[in-house]
């Protein structure tokens, strides 16, 4: 018995280059036809696609390729009575889509559109006596929505002045998601997952609580998420992806520990995962592309430092301009 | 969209695949509209219920619909053997929907709300959904999340669930998820009585013997050596204070903690002279909201005699105490090999050795294996670091070929342990450090380093003088000669930095050194071979120290 390394290998007609016109138009494109069968069936996803189309147009510096109006009058539909945002009008909301709204306003700078108060009561709703935070009303608890609560109230700025939450408890409650291998999941003994650790590294760096982790100890459980082929997987003996290899290059940029992985051929795995013919970025070579890994691939060549794209925040997962116009500094550590 | 391999196709093909997808669309859009008009008109009912189950059948991350349900159990007004029913049969078509989506949030939910809705929940069977799921996918992470759900409200016993895992891992040793959840039941299974050990000691050993069968059977497979690494203890340090440091003129009290703390934490800390507490107030190092150093400025000025300050931090109680007759006096804890791993005992260092001696076995059979290298150092790590240092920076260096993408890792790794090593033998009192060739690329560990006065990190591999370096306030002389420093944005505001020496490194540009000006004593700076050196010299006559270039 023996385990084999499970990973792609690249077929020779990959793109050489990062192929940034194609995205810009892969993007701006999408969702210009309303009937188009893919685009209809993610209705119950669209705030956060907006979110993800947006920045990457940002990030590639194309942000005016969208209709800045019609985005704000969608994002103002969907806030419902209880104050938290669905993902389109009639569905019922959620912490994950009041992040999304927020995100995409704060790079619009158009907070003022909104009902803030409203969306910051319901985030404050959601939060449990053990300092855990709920998706909705429905119960689910998982350290996703804890960076969803956590990030939306940075972002509305209301974290560290008149802040409507028990942050200690809330650190606490991710605290005890760590696990033996210095990573955390969803919940108190669940299993450490790439996509959770982003999660949960980047609430405490939003709230300067880094030190709870062994930086050394998960820099090494993130660092070997690196296969031969250059990506990076979101858990042991798993094949690499586009969006796992932001989640991961992003939780060792926030621990200081970047430079742990080889970066290059990081950068050639997400250029290979391009599709030369309708632009956008797939989960790996040869996959069918979507704006979600679209999105992560050209974070990760930003956070790696790409040339011609705006540099990415890595725990906002936002251009670094709109987090520096909040003034908002997120603890970053050095060794 | 993960893992749908994109297909050429013909334009015929896409044609039909466009018409199909057309038609699917047209009803899909009709039962979602069919689905919001029961949501505006507040109908809760069967019909809604049929509705909702077109979609999910195949969409099961439509999270509004599942809500949906919820609202129709939660608000019926039928009778109660009814809604048990109606419950019931959830339970079968949520195992549909898993079957088509097993790693849908929405299911798994859905099915954790039935289960607590219902008023005789079946347990058993739903283990029994767990062990069918485990089975399709032994590393679905919903699905053993569910597990541990089922497990805490039905009471099961933790020792089975320790018996299934050990089930799994026979059948499979690369299951990182079984070794996880092992993690997790064996400190509650076998608790261990003494502070430090998470597990009876008893167990750990026959712990190791397992993961070694695992790591032997499949040395390429990364679970067992993870878990392995755990099982050595990962150092997690105790709360202590690592020095303090008296003046009386003006009467402050510097003391440095292993951990960082927060200012409440801090003003509890108790400072007495001479078994008097007196009062005073505590201050940060900086503005961050967790620091290892803080200063304690009296009400009235320190005497002579005896000083100890104390403190309680998270239920640890810590402190130092100490002798004054001086104007400045330091002091710093004891340190020894435990101070960076945990201590074994004569029976967990039998066991260490032999399993040291297995790896060597191993390592010469497949000595391209890094798993097996690093497990080398991590052994020797907790046998003695100081008697196998040399070897273990063979290792290292080794690990570097072998596993190049990684090779920043292990260069830091190497650089930790020669830090450790040279903390556990140093004279810290004597507040000059020489760290001369080192090899490192990284200086961990500065909260042990705060009391100097002179530091020599020359021909060294440190690429940046980071924010690590803002802790000094003593720091007089910092020598950093022959390294490859880019980067000093840390050496900001060292209040007794005197003499900085960075010649050959690779310093670029003069705004590099602008940070220098906010150093209030510095009085010369030594920037011999550097890029930054071939400057116009007119660039640098606005600094307030004298420059060697």
């Amino acid at each position: 018995m023996g385990t084999i390394v499970k990973d792609v290998t690249f077929k020779n007609d990959i793109p050489k280059g990062f192929l940034s016109d194609t995205h810009v138009s892969y993007i701006s494109t999408y969702g210009k036809d309303k009937d188009d069968y893919e685009y209809c069936m993610t209705e119950y996803l669209r705030l956060s696609g907006i979110y993800w189309g947006l920045t990457t147009l940002d990030l590639l510096n194309n942000l005016d390729k969208l209709d800045k109006a019609e985005i704000i009058s969608f994002v103002v539909s969907c806030q419902t009575d209880e104050g938290g945002f669905s993902p389109s009008p009639r569905h019922d909301c959620s912490i994950l889509y009041t992040l999304s709204a927020i995100q995409v306003l704060c790079t619009y700078d158009q907070l003022d559109a909104i009902d803030v108060n409203k969306a910051i009561k319901y985030i404050a709703s959601l939060q449990n006596e053990d300092g855990s935070f709920c998706g909705d009303v429905w119960g689910e608890v998982d350290t996703r929505f804890s960076f969803c609560a956590v990030a939306s109230l940075a972002l509305v700025g209301r974290l560290w002045t008149d802040c409507p939450i028990n942050t200690k408890h809330c650190v606490e409650f991710i605290v005890s998601c760590m696990n033996f291998d210095g990573g955390f999941g969803c919940r108190p003994g669940s299993e450490t997952h790439s996509g959770q650790v982003y999660c949960c590294v980047g609430a405490l760096s939003i709230l300067h609580e880094l030190h709870h982790i062994d930086a050394d100890l998960l820099g090494w459980w993130l660092c070997e998420r690196q296969l031969p082929s250059g990506g990076l997987n979101g858990r042991p003996e798993k094949l690499p992806d586009v969006c796992y290899s932001w989640w991961v290059l992003s939780s060792l940029a926030v621990i200081g520990k970047m430079h742990w992985i080889d970066q290059e051929s990081l950068k050639s795995f997400i250029i290979a995962s391009q599709d030369p013919e309708t632009g956008g970025i797939a989960d790996r070579p040869g996959d069918m592309v979507d704006p979600f890994h679209t999105l992560f691939g050209v974070a990760g060549l930003s956070l790696m430092g790409q040339t011609n794209l705006k540099k990415i925040n890595p725990v906002f997962c936002m251009p670094q301009y709109v987090i520096d116009r909040l003034a908002i500094n997120v603890e970053i550590l050095t060794i | 969209m993960h893992g749908r391999v994109k297909v050429k196709t013909s334009a015929e093909q896409q044609e039909e695949k466009r018409k199909e997808r057309q038609s699917k669309l047209k009803i899909f859009r009709k039962v979602i509209n069919a689905f919001f008009n029961k949501v505006s008109k507040e109908e809760y009912d069967n019909d809604g219920l049929e509705i909702t189950k077109q979609i999910l059948a195949s969409n099961s991350d439509y999270s509004s619909m599942w809500n949906y349900r919820k609202k129709c159990f939660a608000n019926s007004e039928k009778p109660k053997s009814e809604i048990e029913a109606m419950l019931n049969s959830e339970l079968t078509f949520i195992e549909s929907c898993l079957r088509n989506n097993p790693k849908s949030y929405g299911c798994w939910h859905q099915r954790c709300f039935v289960l607590l809705k219902l008023k005789t929940p079946d347990w058993k069977r739903e283990l029994q959904l767990c062990n069918l799921f485990l089975q399709f996918d032994d590393r679905n992470f919903h699905c053993w999340d569910y597990r541990r759900f089922v497990c805490s409200h039905s009471n099961h016993p933790l020792k089975d669930e320790i018996d299934y895992t050990n089930k799994l891992i026979e059948s499979n040793f690369s299951n990182y998820s079984s070794w996880h959840y092992r993690s997790k039941l064996l400190p509650e299974v076998y608790p261990d009585s003494s502070v430090g050990n998470k597990i009876a000691e008893r167990k750990l050993l026959e712990e190791l013997e397992l993961v070694q069968n695992a790591f032997f059977t499949d040395p390429n497979d990364q679970s067992a050596w993870f878990y392995h690494k755990w099982l050595l203890g990962r150092g997690h340090p105790m709360q202590s204070i690592l020095s303090l440091h008296v003046s009386r003129f003006p009467s402050t009290l510097t003391c440095t903690l292993r951990k960082p703390i927060k200012e409440e934490d801090c003003q509890q800390a108790l400072v007495r002279v001479n078994g008097t507490v007196i009062s005073g107030k505590w201050k940060p190092h900086s503005s961050a909201c967790y620091m290892n150093t803080w200063t304690f400025t009296p009400h009235e000025k320190i005497g002579t005699g005896l000083i100890s300050v104390s403190c309680q931090v998270d239920g640890v109680e810590t402190q130092i105490t100490m002798e004054i007759d001086d104007n400045e006096a330091l002091c710093c804890a004891k340190n020894t090999i435990e101070t960076f791993c945990e201590s074994s005992s004569d029976a967990k260092l039998l066991v260490l050795e032999e399993e040291l001696n297995s790896c060597r076995e191993l390592n010469e059979l497949e000595p391209d294996n890094k798993w097996v290298v690093l497990t080398l150092v991590f052994l020797m790590k907790a046998i003695d670091p100081i008697r196998f240092f040399s070897e273990m920076k063979e290792l290292l260096k080794s690990l570097c070929i072998i596993d190049s993408k990684r090779s920043c890792y292990y260069q830091d790794l190497h650089s930790k342990y020669a830090v450790e090593n040279w903390i556990i033998c140093a004279d810290l009192q004597s507040r000059k450090a020489d760290l001369r060739n080192k090899g490192i690329t990284r200086l961990c560990h500065v909260e042990f380093l705060v009391g100097l006065t002179h530091l020599d990190l020359s021909h060294n591999k440190l690429k940046a003088l980071g924010s690590t370096f803002l802790v000094f306030p003593w720091l007089q002389e910092l020598k950093a000669d022959d390294n490859e420093i880019t980067e000093i944005d840390g050496l900001k505001a060292l209040p007794s930095l005197i003499t900085l020496s960075l010649n050959s490194n690779a310093l670029s540009s003069v705004e590099l050194l602008s940070c220098l000006s906010t150093c209030p004593n510095l009085q010369h700076v030594s920037l011999k071979s550097n890029p930054v050196s071939s400057c116009e010299k007119d660039y640098f006559k606005n600094f307030p120290f004298r420059l060697t270039l």
